[in-house]
């Protein structure tokens, strides 16, 4: 077999992707003695409720990517599930594998409450109508605290996971939080993937594009629509579970309506329709919180605010430059592979590669947020090394231009225009 | 009576903002059918600007300024970000006004700080005014004054001018407007300025109430954004109404619901349910066109 085989590298890259997230992410503050590891535990604790957002992303794309219905609530969704699993944790005594199942199934139930007045509704009016659901909650948790605690919250930590025996040895608490995390994560994303490809998946696709060709092709439109509400409740929910898990603590004010427009955010500039962009998308959200952990800026509210500061206007960037987000960008960049010189796909190869050692590198010499954006920006600027001459052309041809260059056909790749999106990727969540 | 009275009146009164900022979404959605999730924020940074600027100069010439610089702001977002979003799905360009949400809002910390600044050059005192049984402060009424100044006004523009003539015709059919001789981007890039305009008023009225900070349009433009979708996102009467509306249920929820399970605390959650409640019945608002689809 040759290693360059597409089985090979695939093979190559799973292995990669195993030894990053099951060793060296939790595990790697300890390899190099005596160099200054600020990153040890809280970069596992970051890492477990990106794997929260994950799920969380997925759940949320099965219904805006997929299937084409906008929500704003879904932190009432994952609120739901939290408390569900805080209560039966702290106040039952169950343990937290038993509570993942009542999790979704409340948030379930809670969805598919939604999913049926989301029927009659679509576009703004359904982002309201869901933003409601958002702004609700945090009122109704606390205003009803017999069940909830009202403002103060629910503390875990006494009956949350923990590891058994011999592994609890080796591991700490949120070390064993971030497997567990990851581990529902995982499981989380292959269900994913299986319904967007079955005969479930291609339904809600085909709603999304057209209800009544839909309907015409012997698709039960609104029960179909109520099932996707239904589902991304599920994984909201079972996110809120692992959520409680990993933070052991869970409060109203965890799921302000804020956090609810983030989510849309996230899929969006992952990519909608996409699972990898699910994931991605919820990565480099949960990045932004460290930002502020390597620019210079002391403590304070320039420590807070200028990184999402920065956010916002990564943001237009982003969406400007890659309508179909980072998973279409990845799509649009393979394409443009398949069609290059040798040379110049060494090149544009070789930036990603020398990228993810230079991340590596530097987030063992200096801290993880900055390793990723250092190799992002060692990758970009070689691959795009090949594309400097045509943008330095198209901006001395005004602003217009210039954006026009950058996402044109003869612009770097990743920068799909709208036109020439893949059908499948072609959203009409907002009409 | 009198009680009921005095409680529709304050509602009334803060429903004027939620219509004014509800209008100024509007505006931008019947041209470009986006919500500007970030026209709260820039209000909120045009009274930041008026803050400083009344360090210097009299209310009224400022108060004209900001009108001003709020309507070149608007035309210079709607040029530098969203344009190049034009043809992009809607989703994507709601994703840039958040955009520009993070970004005033964190800039207006950075450059003014995040403590609530008393909005003290305001020229409107506290004196109250007795119209009846009902007890109103001077500044409740001015802003009353004020959004039903503005609505004669902006209807006054698009019936009677020819500029108002052909920004309605845009919003109705751009390729149409196009094909008749409308500068069809300069429509856009103005409606966007004048939504920053009628924003930039509503953010001047809101600041001597909840004292000037960043948050301070954080649930204004949630409210708005709410009247906007109750009124129906097409209709600028609509979303007068539907803030109205939003502004007295609250009031009155606050104050007329059993305190033990419901009272002030959910006045909120109780609001959102009767406007679930309406678009289920009406799915495009209270005054939103039925939209009928061609397959």
């Amino acid at each position: 077999m040759r290693l360059s085989s597409p089985f090979a590298l695939r093979l190559m890259g799973f292995a990669l992707l195993a030894f990053f997230l099951i060793y060296w992410l939790p595990f790697s503050h300890a390899l190099p003695d005596g160099l200054p590891m600020r990153f040890g535990t809280y970069r596992t604790i970051q890492a477990s409720i990106a794997c929260v957002w994950v799920m969380v992303a997925l759940g949320l794309n099965i219904l805006t990517g997929y299937n084409g219905q906008i929500s704003l609530g879904h932190t009432a969704f994952v609120a739901t599930g939290g408390y569900t699993a805080a209560i039966l944790m702290a106040d039952q005594g169950w343990p937290f594998w038993a509570v993942l199942i009542p999790a979704g199934v409340v948030s379930g139930a809670l969805g598919l409450a939604i999913g049926i007045p989301a029927l009659r509704l679509s576009g703004p009016y359904l982002a309201m109508a869901t933003m409601a659901l958002a702004l609700a909650a945090p009122q109704v948790l606390k205003k009803y605290d017999g069940l909830t605690h009202g403002t103060q919250g629910i503390s875990v930590r006494g009956g949350w996971s923990t590891a058994p025996g011999f592994i609890g040895d080796t591991v700490t608490q949120d070390q064993w939080s971030y497997f567990v995390a990851l581990f529902v994560a995982v499981v989380m994303t292959l269900i994913a993937w299986n319904i967007v490809r079955g005969r479930v998946g291609r339904a809600f696709v085909a709603i999304r594009d057209s209800e009544v060709a839909a309907a015409a092709m012997g698709i039960n439109v609104p029960r179909y629509k109520t099932i996707a509400f239904a589902i991304s409740a599920i994984f909201a929910g079972i996110a809120g579970a692992a959520y409680t898990q990993v933070v052991g603590y869970i409060a109203p004010e965890s799921f302000n309506v804020l956090r609810s427009i983030n989510f849309l955010t996230t899929i969006v500039v992952g990519g909608l329709a996409s699972i990898t962009g699910s994931i991605l998308g919820a990565i480099s959200f949960k990045m932004v919180d460290d930002i502020s952990d390597f620019l210079p800026l002391g403590e304070g509210p320039m420590a807070e605010q200028v990184p999402w500061a920065l956010y916002g206007g990564l943001l237009i960037v982003v969406v400007i430059l890659m309508p179909y987000g980072m998973a279409g960008a990845i799509r649009r960049f393979q394409m443009w592979l398949a069609f290059r010189k040798p040379s110049e796909r060494r090149i544009a190869l070789g930036g990603p590669a020398l990228g993810i050692v230079a991340a590596i590198a530097v987030s063992e010499l200096a801290g993880g947020s900055l390793g990723i954006i250092v190799g992002l920006a060692v990758a970009l600027a070689i691959t795009y090394s090949l594309w400097l001459p045509a943008l330095v052309r198209g901006g001395a041809r005004g602003y217009s231009r210039w954006v026009a260059a950058l996402r044109g056909s003869r612009g770097p790749p990743g920068f799909a225009t709208p036109e020439d999106g893949p059908s499948d990727d072609r959203s009409d969540a907002e009409r | 009576m009198g009680e009921l009275l005095q409680q529709v009146a304050a509602g009334l009164a803060t429903g004027s903002i939620y219509g004014l900022l509800a209008l100024a979404l509007v505006l931008i959605y019947r041209s470009t059918t986006v919500i500007n999730f970030a026209q709260g924020e820039m209000a909120m940074f045009t009274t930041f600007v008026a803050w400083t600027m009344l360090h210097w100069g009299p209310y009224w010439l400022v108060f004209i300024l900001i009108l001003l610089m709020a309507g070149a702001l608007g035309a210079l977002i709607e040029r530098v970000v969203i344009r190049p979003v034009e043809g992009a799905p809607t989703l994507n360009v709601i994703i840039v006004t958040l955009g520009l949400f993070a970004i005033f809002s964190n800039v207006a910390t950075i450059v003014w700080g995040g403590q609530p600044q008393a909005f003290s050059h305001y020229p409107i005192n506290d004196e109250t005014v007795k119209l009846g049984a009902v007890v109103l402060s001077v500044h409740d009424l001015a802003i009353m004054l004020f959004a039903a100044l503005i609505m004669i006004s902006l209807y006054a523009f698009f019936q009677y001018t020819p500029l108002g003539l052909a920004m309605r015709a845009t919003a109705q059919n751009s390729t149409a407007s196009r094909l008749m001789g409308i500068r069809v981007g300069r429509m856009l890039t103005l409606g966007w300025a004048l939504a920053a305009s009628v924003g930039a008023v509503a953010g001047m009225f809101v600041a001597p109430i909840v004292l000037l900070q960043p948050p301070m349009m954080l649930a204004v433009i949630l409210y708005a954004f709410a009247a906007a979708v109750l009124g129906g996102l097409d209709s600028p009467f609509g979303a007068v109404v539907g803030g109205l509306i939003i502004g007295v249920t609250e009031s009155l929820v606050g104050t007329y619901t059993p305190k033990e399970w419901l009272g002030p605390e959910m006045a909120l959650t109780v609001t959102v349910c009767i406007i679930i409640l309406v678009l289920v019945i009406r799915p495009t608002g209270i005054f939103g066109k039925r939209v009928m689809r061609r397959v």
